[in-house]
């Protein structure tokens, strides 16, 4: 079940590849958004909102991603990362 | 009187699961679906879901659509650069999305005489900010104020037995994709854009209880007054 740390793969390690190949496709999907949104924005002012949030929250995610903040990549551990602790009988 | 309960439906593995369970007690199930405006498509999905559902307990189910695009609007996007500066994170796009769902569910039940309420919730999806326990709690007393009972038929119900009961029922299960299936419940854009760094690197989604909790209580107000709204709108 999860539950105890934000979903039931949150924490877990991957490996180089997948990093890598979801560092592409992380970018060109929030890319081609963005340029939806900044197409939608001329034709609608009121979408420049929706624009702006998206454009920060990108590069926030994007500097995340890059400094790898909260992604381990390529660790083995022994540790389980989301222990569930057990309630008493 | 049959007894009667309304369902938030997008058709997937959760909520068809929970379709089907409801009608063990009740008469009528009314199936609601709501489309907020902003990267919503495909639900035609839902609609053919809704046709399974038919098929094979006719008479059953009412399907319900209709966006909540101005009320979205009004709560969640009026705001957003302020609550993103506050809480320095996405998630209030997809909880505020859902607020208004739920929102425009208590004035659906308002207006039919239902007094029972329902999603597709789940334990094993509560990496998603609306179907964390706390965002469950914190919605069942937004319907309790408004007079109707909110519960979660499948929360504790695992995906695995969900799946299984769909299959054994015959029902289209789509395309499976790492531990989803996809191509059978509306897609929302933002939504993937706000999991693709979990779903991607299993990195942790950016809501934490204290932080989704001051978020839900600070649209209350809003939710209830549009709520009031329309339904005085109804009463004129």
């Amino acid at each position: 079940m999860a539950g105890c740390c934000g979903g039931k793969n949150a924490g877990k390690p991957i490996g180089l590849g997948r990093y890598l190949t979801g560092l592409v496709f992380f970018t060109t999907y929030h890319g081609v958004v963005h340029t939806a949104l900044s197409g939608a924005a001329l034709l609608a002012p009121r979408m420049a909102t929706v624009r702006d949030f998206h454009g920060h929250y990108f590069q926030h995610l994007l500097r995340e991603a890059v400094a790898r903040d909260g992604i381990t990549v390529g660790a083995k551990t022994d540790e389980e990362v989301c222990a569930i602790e057990e309630s008493p009988a | 009187m049959s007894r009667q309960a309304a369902l938030m439906f997008s058709g997937g593995v959760d909520s068809t699961v929970a379709a089907v369970k409801l009608l063990e007690d009740f008469d009528k199930v009314h199936l609601l679906t709501f489309a907020n405006g902003y990267g919503h498509y495909a639900f035609g999905r839902t609609r053919r879901r809704v046709q399974e559902l038919d098929e094979r307990y006719p008479g059953r189910f009412v399907h319900f659509e209709a966006s909540i695009k101005q009320m979205f609007e009004e709560i969640c996007l009026s705001s957003i650069r302020d609550d993103y500066r506050l809480y320095k994170s996405a998630f209030m796009w997809c909880m505020g999305c859902k607020l208004c769902m739920h929102a425009r569910s208590i004035i659906y039940c308002h207006q039919n005489g239902i007094k029972m309420m329902s999603d597709g919730s789940a334990s094993d999806s509560d990496e998603m900010v609306e179907q964390m326990l706390l965002s469950v709690s914190m919605v069942y007393w937004l319907y309790e104020s408004w007079g109707i009972e909110y519960f979660v038929p499948v929360y504790h119900i695992d995906r695995d037995d969900k799946r299984q009961m769909l299959r054994d029922g015959g029902y289209h299960l789509g395309i499976p994709v790492l531990d989803r299936y996809i191509g059978i419940q509306p897609s929302c854009i933002p939504g993937e854009l706000y999991y693709l760094p979990y779903i991607l690197f299993n990195k942790t989604p950016g809501h934490e209880e204290e932080t989704v909790a001051r978020y839900i209580a600070s649209k209350r107000e809003q939710l209830d007054r549009v709520i009031r709204q329309a339904l005085s709108k109804e009463a004129i």
